[in-house]
C-alpha cells in the first residue's frame, strides 16, 4: 500500500513536461540518423525490393491481363507473412535497433548522452521510438505501394476490390501487423544489443526460434512474436507440403488476446532493457 | 565541513574484471582547480568517470557537491565531463555538437542557440563552427568538446587530458580559460600530462600512482609532507660565496650549491622554517643583498618525481 | 665539431622465409579466435553430428546392438552417397554459423584499429594478408567439413565388406571436391562483406542477410514474377544444387523440388560470379588508407 502511494506521488509529482521536451530531443537527434546515413540505404532497399518486383509485374500485367485477383492475393499474403514479417521486418528491425546503441558504442559517441541530465530510461525509449518510427516509415510505406500496385493494375476491378471488397480491410491488417511486428521486434533487438557485444548472431538464433515456434509446446510459443503476428494476418496462407509446418496456425487466439499479448510481451522486453541500461558502464573496446 | 560544496569519494574501489582501477580512495575535492597528476594506467580518468557515473564503483560511494552520481538528471544540470574519448556523433557541425548537447538537457530552443554560440566564442571556434566536426584538426576538436562541456554552465568542470593536442596558443588560452573558471568558484578537476602548465593554475593536486591515491592538497603542503627529500630553494643575493658558507655549517643543510652565473646559491634544506630563519639572520648580520628566495621544487613536476619516480613520462 | 656516435645497427639476423609469413597473420587470428570460450564451445559443438554419424555407422554394423536397442535397419537407413551428402550439408551449414561468428571480427578490428596500415607497411602484400586470414576459414571449415567427412569413409570403407569402397570410391572427391567450393565461396563472400562494411556487427547482419534474406526475395521475385530465374539470387539454393550433383544424388529424391530446378550451368556460374565480385570488392577495399569523411 505504501509502496503504491509513493508511486502515486512519484507519477503525480515527476516533471512530465521537462521528459516530453528530453524525449523529443532525443527522437529529433536519432530519427536524422536513422533517416539520413548512408548505413540506412540497405534498408530502403530490403523495404523496397518487393514493391519494385511488383511494380515489374504490374507493367507485365497491365489490367491484370495475366493473372487474377484471388491469385495475386495469395501471392500477396506470401509475400507479406514470409518476406515482410519473417526476414525484411526482421532483418531492418535487427539493423535499426541494434544501431541505436551498439553503433553508438561503436562510434564512441554513447557518453555524450550519458553525461546530459536525461534519465537513461528516457533514452531508452526515446530512440526505441525513434527506431520504431523509421522502421513503420520504411515498411508501412512499403506494404502500402506493394498494396496499391498489386491491386492498382487490375483497374476498375482491382479499385472494387479495395473499396467495395476485404481490400482496404487487409491493407489495414497488414499495417496494423506491421506496426506490431516492428514494436515486437524493436524491442527485442533494443534489449538484446545492451546486453551482447555482437546481437547479430543471437539474432540469428531468434530467427531460428521464431520460424520453429509452431513445433513448440503452446507455452513456448506464447514466447514468440511471430505466434501473436500470423493470428493477425488478414489471408491465411495455403499449407504446402513443409512450409505447412510454419503456416497453419494449430491454436488460433483471439486478436483481442493477440494484441496486447504481443504488448505485453514487448513492454516487458522494454522494461528489461529500461534496467539493463541503468547499470551500463561506459566502456569502449574495439567492436 | 559540509559534503555539499565537495566532491567526495568514501573507501572506493573500481575493478575491471581482475584488473585494478582505483583501490580504496578517499578524497574530498574543494572549489579550485584541482590537478590528477599520474602516469599512464595509474586510474586518472577511471576515478574522472567514476565521479560522472560513466563507471559504477566496485566498493565505495561518491558524491558530487551532494548529489549521487545515480542521478543523472540532477548531477549533470551541474556538471560537465570533457572526455579523452576523440569521438563524435557522425555528420554533426561543431554548432550542432553543441546544440544538441544543450537541447537534450531540456534548455529552450533560444537560450540553446545563445549557449551554443556563447561557448564556441569562449574557445575561439566559432569562426569554423558550421563546419563538420570531422574535418576539425585534433586540437579543434579538443576545444570543441571543451565548448560543449562549458555550454551549459557547470559548476563542476571535469577535463580529461584538456590540453592534448592543442597548439601553444590555444594552450595558454585553454590554461587562462581554466583558470578563469577556477577563480569564478567551480569545481575544475584538470588530468594533465603537461606539469608545468597545470601546476602554474592548479590550487589542489590529487597524485596517483597504480591506482592509489598517494598524495593529495594544496602543492606547498604536500610538499612539506615529503620529508625524505630535502626542499630546494634558490636564493638569489649578492654574496653567494659568503651566504654558502655560513649556511654549510648548519645541520639541515645537506647542501649548498653556487649558481653556475655567480648570482645565487641552491640550497637543499631538510628543515624549509629553521633555514628561513637561518637565512634572516645571515642576511642581516653579513648585510647581504637579496634579489629573490624561492623554492626550486615546491611545484607539481618536482612532487611527481619524489613520489612517483622518473619512470613516469611527463 | 660534433661527434655522432653511431650506435643505431638494423637487425641483420635470419629471417623467416617469405612465403611463410602469411602464417604469422593466421596464427594471431586463431590465437585471438580460441581466446573466446563462447567460441571454442562452439566449435566443439560443431563436431557433434559427427559423432552421432560415427554412432550410427556402428549401430549399421552391428548385429548385436541392433538387437539389443531392438531396431532392424531398413534400406532408408543405409550409408550411401545420400547419406554422406545429407551430413555433410549439415556440416558445411555448422563451419558456416562458425566462419559468421569468427569472419567478420577477425577483418573489421584489423580495419578499425588501423592494424592494417601496419601489416602492410610491413614486406606483407595484400594478398598474402588475404592469404592469412583465408587460412584461417579455410582450416576452420576442413575440421567441421571435409575433413571429418573423409574420415567417415574411411571408417564406413573399414566396417563395410562387399566392395563397398570400391563402388563408392567417388566420394572421396565428392567430399573433398564439395567441402573445397564451401571453402572457396564462404570465405571469398565473408571476407569480402566484412572488408566493405568495416563494421563488425554490420558485417555478421548482412552475411546473414545473403544467406537468409536473399532467398526469401529470391522466392517473393519468382512468386510475383511468375518464373523460376529468381532462385539465381538465393545461394544456399544454388550451391545445395551443385552439392547434390557432386554426390549423385538422384535429384527425386534429394533435397531440391524436382519440378522447376534451375539448370546445372546456371548455378555454377552463379557461384562463380559470387566469388568473382566477392574478389573484386576485396582488390577494391582491402587497401591500407585511412578515410576521414568530413
Amino acid at each position: 500500500m505504501k509502496q503504491l502511494e509513493s508511486l502515486r506521488t512519484f507519477l503525480r509529482e515527476a516533471p512530465w513536461h521537462f521528459w516530453t521536451t528530453q524525449l523529443i530531443a532525443v527522437m529529433q537527434i536519432e530519427l536524422k540518423k536513422n533517416f539520413l546515413r548512408r548505413r540506412s540505404i540497405w534498408i530502403y532497399l530490403v523495404a523496397l525490393a518487393p514493391v519494385l518486383l511488383i511494380g515489374a509485374h504490374a507493367i507485365d500485367s497491365p489490367m491484370g491481363r495475366r493473372c487474377n485477383i484471388e491469385e495475386d492475393t495469395r501471392i500477396l499474403a506470401g509475400i507479406f507473412q514470409l518476406f515482410y514479417l519473417r526476414l525484411g521486418i526482421f532483418f531492418g528491425c535487427m539493423g535499426l535497433f541494434t544501431w541505436l546503441f551498439r553503433g553508438e558504442i561503436v562510434e564512441k559517441s554513447l557518453h555524450y548522452y550519458f553525461l546530459a541530465p536525461v534519465r537513461r530510461e528516457l533514452l531508452v525509449v526515446g530512440k526505441y521510438l525513434a527506431g520504431m518510427m523509421t522502421a513503420v516509415f520504411f515498411f508501412g510505406l512499403s506494404i502500402f505501394l506493394s498494396f496499391a500496385l498489386m491491386y492498382g493494375h487490375f483497374g476498375p476491378a482491382g479499385k472494387a476490390y479495395v473499396f467495395s471488397g476485404p481490400g482496404l480491410g487487409q491493407l489495414m491488417s497488414y499495417m496494423g501487423v506491421t506496426v506490431l511486428a516492428c514494436v515486437g521486434y524493436g524491442s527485442l533487438f533494443v534489449a538484446l544489443s545492451l546486453v551482447i557485444k555482437n546481437p547479430i548472431l543471437p539474432g540469428a538464433a531468434v530467427l531460428v526460434w521464431e520460424t520453429f515456434h509452431p513445433v513448440f509446446p503452446s507455452m513456448l510459443q506464447k514466447l514468440s512474436i511471430m505466434f501473436y503476428l500470423r493470428q493477425l494476418c488478414p489471408v491465411p496462407l495455403q499449407p504446402e507440403g513443409l512450409l505447412a509446418l510454419f503456416t497453419v496456425i494449430a491454436e488460433p487466439v483471439s486478436p483481442w488476446l493477440a494484441v496486447p499479448g504481443l504488448l505485453v510481451l514487448s513492454t516487458a522486453i522494454l522494461v528489461f532493457a529500461c534496467m539493463r541500461i541503468r547499470k551500463m558502464e561506459i566502456s569502449y573496446l574495439a567492436d | 565541513m559540509t559534503t555539499n560544496n565537495r566532491i567526495v569519494f568514501e573507501n572506493v574501489s573500481k575493478f575491471y574484471g581482475e584488473v585494478l582501477g582505483v583501490n580504496r580512495v578517499n578524497l574530498s575535492v574543494p572549489s579550485g582547480v584541482t590537478s590528477l597528476v599520474g602516469p599512464n594506467g595509474s586510474g586518472k580518468t577511471t576515478l574522472m568517470n567514476l565521479m560522472t557515473g560513466l563507471a559504477r564503483p566496485t566498493q565505495g560511494s561518491i558524491s558530487v557537491l551532494g548529489l549521487s552520481v545515480d542521478d543523472p538528471e540532477e548531477l549533470f544540470r551541474r556538471v560537465g565531463y570533457c572526455t579523452q574519448f576523440d569521438s563524435f556523433p557522425k555528420g554533426v557541425t561543431g554548432y550542432e555538437f553543441v546544440y544538441q548537447s544543450l537541447k537534450l538537457r531540456g534548455i529552450a530552443t533560444n537560450d540553446a542557440h545563445r549557449l551554443a554560440k556563447e561557448a564556441i566564442d569562449r574557445v575561439n571556434l566559432w569562426e569554423v563552427a558550421h563546419r563538420k566536426v570531422a574535418g576539425y584538426s585534433k586540437g579543434m576538436r579538443q576545444r570543441i568538446r571543451l565548448a560543449q562541456s562549458i555550454a551549459h554552465h557547470p559548476t563542476v568542470l571535469v577535463l580529461d587530458e584538456p590540453l592534448n593536442g592543442l597548439d601553444p596558443m590555444a594552450r595558454a588560452e585553454s590554461i587562462a580559460l581554466f583558470e578563469a573558471l577556477g577563480k569564478e568558484g567551480l569545481h575544475v578537476i584538470i588530468s594533465s600530462h603537461v606539469l608545468h602548465e597545470v601546476d602554474k593554475i592548479s590550487d589542489q593536486v590529487v597524485l596517483m600512482s597504480y591506482g592509489y591515491v598517494i598524495a593529495e592538497g594544496e602543492i606547498h603542503g604536500v610538499r612539506n609532507e615529503v620529508k625524505e627529500h630535502p626542499m630546494q630553494i634558490l636564493v638569489r643575493c649578492s654574496q653567494p660565496n659568503l651566504l654558502a658558507s655560513r649556511l654549510f655549517s648548519q645541520d639541515h643543510v645537506v647542501e649548498a650549491k653556487l649558481n653556475h652565473d655567480g648570482q645565487g646559491v641552491l640550497v637543499r634544506t631538510l628543515d624549509a622554517g629553521e633555514f628561513y630563519l637561518l637565512l634572516n639572520r645571515v642576511v642581516l648580520e653579513e648585510d647581504i643583498a637579496l634579489e629573490a628566495v624561492a623554492p626550486a621544487d615546491d611545484d607539481v613536476n618536482s612532487l611527481y618525481q619524489y613520489l612517483i619516480g622518473g619512470g613516469g613520462k611527463v | 665539431m660534433a661527434v655522432y656516435k653511431r650506435t643505431y645497427k638494423t637487425y641483420d639476423g635470419p629471417l623467416t622465409p617469405a612465403w611463410s609469413r602469411f602464417g604469422v597473420v593466421a596464427r594471431y587470428s586463431f590465437s585471438t579466435l580460441f581466446k573466446s570460450r563462447i567460441f571454442t564451445i562452439f566449435t566443439m559443438l560443431c563436431f557433434v553430428p559427427v559423432f552421432f554419424a560415427i554412432a550410427w555407422m556402428y549401430v549399421i554394423h552391428s548385429p548385436l546392438v541392433q538387437q539389443m536397442l531392438g531396431v532392424r535397419m531398413g534400406s532408408a537407413l543405409q550409408i550411401n552417397n545420400q547419406w554422406f551428402s545429407q551430413l555433410l550439408w549439415a556440416q558445411a551449414w555448422m563451419g558456416f554459423m562458425l566462419a559468421t561468428a569468427a569472419t567478420p571480427g577477425m577483418v573489421s578490428r584489423d580495419f578499425a584499429n588501423h592494424a592494417l596500415q601496419l601489416y602492410l607497411c610491413r614486406p606483407l602484400s595484400r594478398l598474402e594478408y588475404l592469404v592469412g586470414k583465408i587460412s584461417v576459414i579455410a582450416v576452420l571449415l576442413s575440421a567441421v567439413t571435409w575433413i571429418p567427412g573423409l574420415l567417415l569413409f574411411a571408417l564406413q570403407a573399414q566396417l563395410e565388406s562387399h566392395g563397398w569402397a570400391w563402388d563408392h570410391l567417388y566420394l572421396i572427391g565428392s567430399i573433398v571436391l564439395s567441402g573445397w567450393l564451401w571453402i572457396a565461396v564462404i570465405s571469398l563472400l565473408m571476407l569480402a562483406l566484412s572488408v566493405w562494411v568495416k563494421w563488425r556487427i554490420a558485417a555478421t547482419g548482412l552475411i546473414l542477410g545473403v544467406f537468409f534474406l536473399m532467398p526469401g526475395f529470391a522466392e517473393a521475385f519468382n512468386a510475383i514474377l511468375r518464373t523460376k530465374w529468381g532462385r539465381v539470387f538465393n545461394l544456399p539454393y544454388v550451391l545445395n544444387l551443385i552439392w547434390e550433383q557432386i554426390y549423385r544424388v538422384d535429384p527425386r529424391f534429394g533435397h531440391i523440388n524436382y519440378i522447376n530446378r534451375l539448370p546445372m550451368w546456371s548455378a555454377w556460374a552463379t557461384v562463380l560470379t559470387v566469388c568473382l565480385i566477392s574478389a573484386w570488392l576485396l582488390n577494391q577495399k582491402l587497401k591500407a588508407r585511412e578515410v576521414e569523411r568530413g
